[in-house]
């Protein structure tokens, strides 16, 4: 093949990284890279839950994950959007790796603005029409799984959205997959992580 | 040289910094390292190594990303970290050694406080905590560097996230200092704490 300059190859319209190769030159000898390889050098890793996880038991189950392809540090961002049918039905939300991990460098969190102003309620707010309402949260050192250690006490309102922010640090010894969890506060009714509900991980290391 | 098909070469082991890609810088054909590439990008990680200490109010460098070009950089730096006392909490400041233009650093951490502010960080905690936070313009070394005031459950770390933006006018080391909130009591920035920074200008 004559040589040809990269400015005159015809532009890819790839809309995924699967079976996109790179040329690489790795210390003198002409490689190929796959853009998955590149991608997880760049260390961004993301999900989005395509369709709602609705539960009425207080034994939760898996709502969604991201697969994690190697030892490494990451922290991460859960952009989460919860429902439930009933005031006094709180959702409860859990994190967990199936991966080993070192556990003192393993720590997460999760807030919501509230329904307090002055005390606590542990009650996510819908509209947040009142200025200078809470921001309430939860601090954890142990992932969790069917018992959920993220917890809500009900909602300001049946059946409708709340975003609920939970974002962590995670110092994985092997892959495996990070998981979001998701229960009922008494089981007394249905309560759901909506559809859109995203995940972002970024390997630092 | 013969052609080869990309296809047909060899595929690496693993992606490095080092290597070099191929590619076409305004029309002409050029090679570009994968760090380059990142750079380029505007993305900027750092961890930790090893557990940084201290004892004292006095601030110390924990660790640091070098050699950062002139721009408009936001950090996310998440830390890890744990005092030897219930009445004492680990400091952080941020500092770049170039010039800069500082913006404004929010440190927040969970609290036990429920509705109300108390500055007492929780680790474990399944529910009725508080996000609370200070705020410091400018960047701090040695001194007057961020703090919430107490911690629940000594020896544990838990999670701060430290955020903030500076212009910087020439390249410089962004740093993170670590400090004891209170003379003579051990605190700890744990090992796996990280810096993102992010150029956006």
């Amino acid at each position: 093949m004559a040589d040809v300059k990269i400015s005159e190859f015809t532009a890819s319209t790839a809309t995924a990284i699967a079976g996109i190769e790179i040329p690489i030159n790795e210390a003198g000898t002409s490689k190929k890279i796959t853009m998955t390889q590149l991608a997880d050098l760049l260390g961004f890793y993301k999900a989005v839950l395509a369709s709602s996880h609705a539960i009425t038991s207080t034994t939760a189950t898996e709502a969604m994950s991201v697969a994690i392809p190697a030892a490494g540090t990451y922290w991460y961002e859960m952009f989460v959007i919860v429902e439930s049918a009933l005031l006094t039905e709180g959702v409860y939300l859990g994190v967990n790796y199936t991966g080993t991990v070192t556990a003192a460098r393993c720590r997460h969190e999760l807030w919501f603005v509230s329904t307090g102003t002055t005390a606590g309620t542990a009650i996510p707010d819908d509209t947040g029409g009142i200025a200078g309402q809470d921001v309430e949260a939860s601090h954890q050192t142990a992932f969790s799984t069917t018992a959920p250690n993220l917890q809500m006490l009900g909602v300001a309102a049946g059946d409708v959205s709340m975003p609920i922010y939970i974002t962590g640090i995670l110092t994985a010894t092997a892959s495996g997959d990070l998981e979001l969890w998701h229960g009922c506060e008494t089981g007394g009714a249905e309560t759901r992580v909506m559809a859109g509900t995203a995940i972002i991980v970024t390997r630092v290391a | 040289m013969a052609s080869t098909k990309i296809s047909g070469l060899t595929g690496v082991t693993s992606a490095g910094l080092a290597q070099e890609l191929l590619v076409n810088d305004n029309g002409t054909t050029k090679k570009m390292t994968i760090e380059k590439v990142l750079a380029l990008i505007g993305i900027y990680k750092g961890v930790l190594g090893s557990d940084h200490t201290n004892s004292s109010t006095t601030g110390t460098e924990a660790f640091s990303i070098a050699s950062l070009p002139a721009g408009t950089y936001w950090f996310e730096n998440r830390y890890l970290a744990h005092s030897s006392s219930a009445t004492c909490g680990p400091t952080f400041g941020v500092n770049f050694t170039g010039t800069a233009t500082t913006g404004t650093t929010t440190l927040m951490a969970v609290t036990g406080g429920g509705g109300s502010s108390t500055g007492n960080v929780a680790v474990s905690l399944a529910s009725s905590g508080l996000l609370e936070g200070c705020v410091k313009v400018g960047f701090a070394t040695t001194a007057a560097i961020q703090t919430l005031t107490s911690f629940a459950t000594i020896s544990s770390a838990a999670l701060y996230i430290h955020r903030g933006w500076f212009v910087a006018t020439t390249s410089g080391d962004f740093e993170v200092w670590h400090a004891s909130e209170l003379a003579a009591t051990l605190t700890t920035l744990v090992a796996g704490s990280t810096i993102t920074l992010y150029r956006v200008a």
